[in-house]
Protein backbone atom coordinates (compact mmCIF):
# COMPACT_ATOMS: atom_id res chain seq x y z
CA UNK A 1 0.00 0.00 0.00
CA UNK A 2 1.19 3.49 -0.61
CA UNK A 3 2.77 5.66 2.17
CA UNK A 4 0.26 8.34 0.86
CA UNK A 5 -2.92 6.41 1.15
CA UNK A 6 -5.08 9.06 3.04
CA UNK A 7 -4.46 10.74 -0.46
CA UNK A 8 -5.16 8.17 -2.36
CA UNK A 9 -8.57 7.09 -0.55
CA UNK A 10 -9.56 10.74 0.07
CA UNK A 11 -7.85 12.68 -2.36
CA UNK A 12 -6.20 16.29 -2.22
CA UNK A 13 -7.91 18.73 0.05
CA UNK A 14 -9.31 22.33 -1.74
CA UNK A 15 -8.78 23.75 1.45
CA UNK A 16 -7.45 26.94 -0.20
CA UNK A 17 -5.14 27.20 3.54
CA UNK A 18 -3.70 24.26 2.75
CA UNK A 19 -3.47 24.53 -0.75
CA UNK A 20 -1.20 27.30 0.20
CA UNK A 21 0.62 25.55 2.86
CA UNK A 22 1.80 22.28 1.13
CA UNK A 23 1.58 23.33 -2.92
CA UNK A 24 2.47 26.89 -3.60
CA UNK A 25 5.22 27.31 -1.60
CA UNK A 26 3.84 27.78 1.97
CA UNK A 27 3.92 30.49 4.41
CA UNK A 28 7.38 30.25 4.61
CA UNK A 29 10.31 30.70 2.46
CA UNK A 30 13.37 30.53 3.99
CA UNK A 31 16.27 29.39 3.04
CA UNK A 32 16.56 25.29 3.53
CA UNK A 33 18.23 24.98 6.65
CA UNK A 34 16.06 26.83 8.68
CA UNK A 35 13.38 24.43 7.58
CA UNK A 36 11.00 22.04 9.28
CA UNK A 37 10.41 19.45 7.26
CA UNK A 38 6.61 18.03 7.68
CA UNK A 39 5.34 21.80 9.73
CA UNK A 40 1.98 22.70 7.93
CA UNK A 41 3.90 26.50 8.11
CA UNK A 42 6.88 26.15 5.84
CA UNK A 43 7.95 24.51 3.07
CA UNK A 44 10.19 21.47 2.12
CA UNK A 45 11.48 23.31 -1.01
CA UNK A 46 14.11 25.40 -0.71
CA UNK A 47 12.82 28.60 -2.56
CA UNK A 48 14.47 31.97 -2.24
CA UNK A 49 13.20 34.59 0.39
CA UNK A 50 9.83 35.50 -0.11
CA UNK A 51 8.35 39.44 0.32
CA UNK A 52 5.10 37.74 1.09
CA UNK A 53 5.46 36.51 4.26
CA UNK A 54 5.12 38.19 7.98
CA UNK A 55 7.83 40.29 9.22
CA UNK A 56 8.54 42.40 12.55
CA UNK A 57 9.24 45.06 10.71
CA UNK A 58 6.12 45.10 8.82
CA UNK A 59 3.64 44.66 11.56
CA UNK A 60 5.40 47.90 13.51
CA UNK A 61 5.06 49.60 10.51
CA UNK A 62 1.41 48.71 9.90
CA UNK A 63 1.05 50.12 14.07
CA UNK A 64 2.28 52.87 12.93
CA UNK A 65 0.42 53.55 10.08
CA UNK A 66 -2.76 52.78 11.83
CA UNK A 67 -1.86 55.20 15.30
CA UNK A 68 -1.74 57.93 12.31
CA UNK A 69 -4.90 56.98 11.02
CA UNK A 70 -6.35 57.48 14.47
CA UNK A 71 -5.09 60.75 15.54
CA UNK A 72 -5.46 62.16 12.56
CA UNK A 73 -9.70 61.00 13.04
CA UNK A 74 -9.31 62.08 16.39
CA UNK A 75 -8.39 65.81 15.28
CA UNK A 76 -11.70 65.28 13.00
CA UNK A 77 -13.94 63.96 16.28
CA UNK A 78 -12.35 66.87 18.46
CA UNK A 79 -13.59 69.41 15.85
CA UNK A 80 -16.70 67.86 15.43
CA UNK A 81 -18.44 66.13 18.65
CA UNK A 82 -21.77 65.32 17.22
CA UNK A 83 -19.48 62.11 14.94
CA UNK A 84 -18.89 60.34 18.01
CA UNK A 85 -21.24 57.89 18.46
CA UNK A 86 -21.90 57.34 14.62
CA UNK A 87 -18.14 56.68 14.34
CA UNK A 88 -18.52 54.60 17.65
CA UNK A 89 -20.91 52.29 16.47
CA UNK A 90 -19.69 52.01 12.98
CA UNK A 91 -15.61 51.21 14.40
CA UNK A 92 -17.77 48.04 15.99
CA UNK A 93 -19.01 46.91 13.07
CA UNK A 94 -15.71 47.18 11.39
CA UNK A 95 -13.75 45.58 14.30
CA UNK A 96 -16.67 42.48 14.22
CA UNK A 97 -16.23 42.10 10.49
CA UNK A 98 -12.47 41.93 10.59
CA UNK A 99 -12.09 39.54 13.48
CA UNK A 100 -15.54 37.16 12.29
CA UNK A 101 -15.51 37.77 8.44
CA UNK A 102 -12.13 38.40 7.06
CA UNK A 103 -8.97 38.47 9.11
CA UNK A 104 -7.19 38.40 4.97
CA UNK A 105 -9.08 41.69 4.30
CA UNK A 106 -7.82 43.41 7.40
CA UNK A 107 -5.56 45.61 4.88
CA UNK A 108 -8.70 47.24 3.61
CA UNK A 109 -10.97 47.02 7.09
CA UNK A 110 -8.22 47.67 9.41
CA UNK A 111 -7.49 51.56 8.31
CA UNK A 112 -11.08 52.26 8.17
CA UNK A 113 -11.14 50.65 11.52
CA UNK A 114 -8.29 53.16 12.80
CA UNK A 115 -9.22 56.18 11.31
CA UNK A 116 -13.48 55.82 12.66
CA UNK A 117 -12.20 54.51 16.24
CA UNK A 118 -9.55 57.93 16.00
CA UNK A 119 -13.02 59.89 15.25
CA UNK A 120 -14.86 58.31 18.16
CA UNK A 121 -12.10 58.74 20.43
CA UNK A 122 -11.39 62.03 19.90
CA UNK A 123 -15.19 63.37 20.81
CA UNK A 124 -14.90 61.45 23.83
CA UNK A 125 -11.33 62.84 25.08
CA UNK A 126 -13.20 66.06 24.41
CA UNK A 127 -15.89 65.43 26.63
CA UNK A 128 -13.12 64.34 29.30
CA UNK A 129 -10.75 67.14 28.36
CA UNK A 130 -14.74 69.53 29.64
CA UNK A 131 -15.06 67.87 32.82
CA UNK A 132 -10.68 67.50 33.50
CA UNK A 133 -8.46 70.02 32.03
CA UNK A 134 -5.35 68.02 30.42
CA UNK A 135 -6.84 64.37 31.64
CA UNK A 136 -6.55 63.62 27.61
CA UNK A 137 -2.61 64.39 27.56
CA UNK A 138 -2.00 62.34 30.16
CA UNK A 139 -4.10 59.24 29.19
CA UNK A 140 -2.27 59.11 25.65
CA UNK A 141 1.25 59.51 27.52
CA UNK A 142 0.26 56.90 30.55
CA UNK A 143 -0.88 54.60 27.36
CA UNK A 144 2.25 54.32 25.21
CA UNK A 145 4.32 54.08 28.34
CA UNK A 146 2.31 51.01 29.47
CA UNK A 147 2.99 49.73 25.79
CA UNK A 148 6.71 50.71 25.72
CA UNK A 149 7.49 49.31 29.36
CA UNK A 150 5.34 46.02 28.75
CA UNK A 151 7.36 45.65 25.00
CA UNK A 152 10.51 46.17 26.77
CA UNK A 153 9.75 43.18 29.41
CA UNK A 154 7.72 41.37 26.89
CA UNK A 155 11.38 41.31 24.44
CA UNK A 156 13.67 40.56 27.13
CA UNK A 157 11.39 37.79 28.48
CA UNK A 158 10.87 39.51 31.76
CA UNK A 159 7.00 38.77 31.03
CA UNK A 160 6.23 35.25 29.54
CA UNK A 161 3.13 34.68 28.02
CA UNK A 162 1.92 30.87 28.54
CA UNK A 163 -1.10 28.73 28.21
CA UNK A 164 -2.03 29.53 31.41
CA UNK A 165 -1.36 33.56 31.11
CA UNK A 166 -3.39 33.53 28.02
CA UNK A 167 -6.18 31.47 30.25
CA UNK A 168 -5.88 33.80 32.84
CA UNK A 169 -6.53 36.76 30.92
CA UNK A 170 -8.95 35.39 28.47
CA UNK A 171 -10.95 34.79 31.76
CA UNK A 172 -10.27 38.05 32.96
CA UNK A 173 -11.48 39.97 29.76
CA UNK A 174 -14.64 37.46 29.60
CA UNK A 175 -15.67 38.81 33.09
CA UNK A 176 -15.11 42.58 32.21
CA UNK A 177 -17.24 42.01 28.98
CA UNK A 178 -19.85 40.57 30.95
CA UNK A 179 -19.67 43.55 33.10
CA UNK A 180 -20.41 45.54 30.38
CA UNK A 181 -22.80 44.10 28.92
CA UNK A 182 -24.90 44.23 31.87
CA UNK A 183 -24.34 47.72 32.23
CA UNK A 184 -25.19 48.13 28.59
CA UNK A 185 -28.30 46.35 29.22
CA UNK A 186 -29.53 48.10 32.70
CA UNK A 187 -28.45 51.71 30.84
CA UNK A 188 -31.75 51.23 28.80
CA UNK A 189 -33.69 51.05 31.78
CA UNK A 190 -32.24 54.21 33.02
CA UNK A 191 -29.82 52.67 35.22
CA UNK A 192 -25.96 51.06 35.32
CA UNK A 193 -23.19 49.91 36.97
CA UNK A 194 -22.62 52.88 39.21
CA UNK A 195 -18.89 51.68 39.30
CA UNK A 196 -18.33 51.95 35.45
CA UNK A 197 -19.08 55.47 36.41
CA UNK A 198 -16.23 58.04 35.87
CA UNK A 199 -17.78 60.43 38.19
CA UNK A 200 -17.66 57.97 40.40
CA UNK A 201 -14.48 58.42 42.80
CA UNK A 202 -14.93 55.48 45.46
CA UNK A 203 -12.28 53.22 46.85
CA UNK A 204 -13.63 50.52 44.93
CA UNK A 205 -14.71 51.92 41.59
CA UNK A 206 -11.26 52.84 41.10
CA UNK A 207 -9.90 49.44 41.99
CA UNK A 208 -12.07 48.36 39.47
CA UNK A 209 -10.87 50.94 37.15
CA UNK A 210 -7.41 49.40 38.02
CA UNK A 211 -7.80 45.98 37.26
CA UNK A 212 -9.40 46.69 34.27
CA UNK A 213 -6.44 48.60 32.93
CA UNK A 214 -4.25 45.34 34.38
CA UNK A 215 -6.22 43.30 32.21
CA UNK A 216 -6.26 45.76 29.04
CA UNK A 217 -1.71 46.19 29.38
CA UNK A 218 -2.03 42.13 29.84
CA UNK A 219 -3.38 41.68 26.49
CA UNK A 220 -0.85 43.67 24.77
CA UNK A 221 1.64 41.12 26.02
CA UNK A 222 -0.15 38.60 24.16
CA UNK A 223 -0.62 40.65 20.63
CA UNK A 224 3.31 41.19 20.88
CA UNK A 225 3.65 37.27 21.04
CA UNK A 226 0.92 36.62 18.36
CA UNK A 227 3.08 39.35 15.98
CA UNK A 228 6.19 37.64 17.52
CA UNK A 229 5.12 34.06 16.76
CA UNK A 230 3.54 35.24 13.30
CA UNK A 231 6.59 36.60 12.01
CA UNK A 232 8.26 33.25 13.11
CA UNK A 233 6.13 31.09 11.79
CA UNK A 234 6.51 32.80 8.33
CA UNK A 235 2.05 33.41 8.15
CA UNK A 236 1.14 35.55 5.20
CA UNK A 237 1.94 38.89 4.58
CA UNK A 238 -2.00 40.05 5.10
CA UNK A 239 -1.49 38.82 8.81
CA UNK A 240 1.13 41.67 9.30
CA UNK A 241 -1.97 44.20 9.08
CA UNK A 242 -4.07 41.79 10.90
CA UNK A 243 -1.45 41.79 13.62
CA UNK A 244 -1.60 45.84 13.93
CA UNK A 245 -5.18 45.57 14.28
CA UNK A 246 -5.10 43.97 17.03
CA UNK A 247 -2.25 46.00 18.85
CA UNK A 248 -4.88 49.18 18.06
CA UNK A 249 -7.91 47.37 19.39
CA UNK A 250 -6.27 46.65 22.61
CA UNK A 251 -4.68 49.82 22.48
CA UNK A 252 -8.23 52.11 21.96
CA UNK A 253 -9.48 50.01 24.76
CA UNK A 254 -6.70 50.57 27.22
CA UNK A 255 -7.07 54.59 26.37
CA UNK A 256 -10.83 54.82 27.18
CA UNK A 257 -9.98 52.96 30.76
CA UNK A 258 -7.44 55.09 31.12
CA UNK A 259 -9.48 57.75 30.99
CA UNK A 260 -12.00 56.70 32.89
CA UNK A 261 -9.53 55.76 35.72
CA UNK A 262 -8.07 59.57 35.85
CA UNK A 263 -11.53 60.67 35.69
CA UNK A 264 -12.36 58.84 38.69
CA UNK A 265 -9.32 59.69 40.79
CA UNK A 266 -10.04 63.42 39.41
CA UNK A 267 -13.53 63.55 40.77
CA UNK A 268 -12.29 62.90 44.40
CA UNK A 269 -10.45 66.31 44.63
CA UNK B 1 1.80 73.48 30.30
CA UNK B 2 4.18 71.16 32.41
CA UNK B 3 1.64 68.60 32.54
CA UNK B 4 1.23 68.84 28.91
CA UNK B 5 5.11 68.71 28.41
CA UNK B 6 5.54 65.87 31.04
CA UNK B 7 2.81 63.45 29.69
CA UNK B 8 3.97 64.52 25.56
CA UNK B 9 7.60 63.74 25.93
CA UNK B 10 6.66 60.91 27.88
CA UNK B 11 4.38 59.54 24.67
CA UNK B 12 6.95 60.54 21.99
CA UNK B 13 9.75 58.78 23.98
CA UNK B 14 7.38 56.16 24.05
CA UNK B 15 6.32 55.91 20.86
CA UNK B 16 10.47 55.93 19.71
CA UNK B 17 10.74 52.73 22.09
CA UNK B 18 7.80 50.93 20.63
CA UNK B 19 9.16 51.59 16.56
CA UNK B 20 12.64 50.61 17.41
CA UNK B 21 12.21 47.74 20.18
CA UNK B 22 9.41 46.30 17.90
CA UNK B 23 11.51 45.62 15.14
CA UNK B 24 14.09 43.30 17.20
CA UNK B 25 13.36 39.65 17.52
CA UNK B 26 12.67 38.92 20.97
CA UNK B 27 15.27 37.50 23.64
CA UNK B 28 16.25 33.98 23.05
CA UNK B 29 15.42 33.68 26.71
CA UNK B 30 11.55 34.36 25.63
CA UNK B 31 11.60 32.50 22.10
CA UNK B 32 13.15 29.73 23.10
CA UNK B 33 10.67 27.52 26.27
CA UNK B 34 8.54 24.91 26.43
CA UNK B 35 5.39 26.60 27.53
CA UNK B 36 5.28 28.79 24.86
CA UNK B 37 1.48 29.35 23.25
CA UNK B 38 1.36 27.54 20.17
CA UNK B 39 -1.17 29.54 18.32
CA UNK B 40 -0.50 28.05 14.79
CA UNK B 41 -0.56 24.09 15.34
CA UNK B 42 1.76 21.98 12.99
CA UNK B 43 0.82 18.80 12.42
CA UNK B 44 2.49 16.11 14.64
CA UNK B 45 5.30 14.71 12.39
CA UNK B 46 6.24 11.94 14.51
CA UNK B 47 2.34 10.95 14.39
CA UNK B 48 2.32 11.07 10.66
CA UNK B 49 5.73 8.26 10.95
CA UNK B 50 4.23 6.13 13.45
CA UNK B 51 1.06 5.46 11.32
CA UNK B 52 3.02 5.28 8.32
CA UNK B 53 4.65 2.26 9.98
CA UNK B 54 1.95 0.68 11.30
CA UNK B 55 0.63 0.50 7.63
CA UNK B 56 3.83 -1.29 6.21
CA UNK B 57 3.16 -4.03 9.07
CA UNK B 58 -0.05 -4.63 8.19
CA UNK B 59 1.11 -4.88 4.44
CA UNK B 60 3.74 -7.64 5.48
CA UNK B 61 1.24 -9.37 7.59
Amino acid sequence: MSKHSAINRFGRSRNPAFSRNFDQGGFRTQSSSEMNAGSGFRTTSSVAESTDIMTLDGAVNKTGILLALCFTGAAVGWNIPALTFPAGILGFILALVTIFRSPSKAGTTAPFYALVQGVMLGGISLMYENLYDGIAIQAIGLTFGILASLLVCYKSGLIKPTENFRLMVGAGIGGIFILYMVSFVMSFFGSGISLLSPTNGSLMSIGLSLGIVCFASLSLVLDFDYIEEGAEKGLPKYMEWYGAFSLMVTLIWLYLEILRLLAKINSRR
Amino acid sequence: MSNALIFGGMAAISLFVFFNLGKIKASKNQTNRNNRINRFREPNQQNIIESDYKEERKDEE
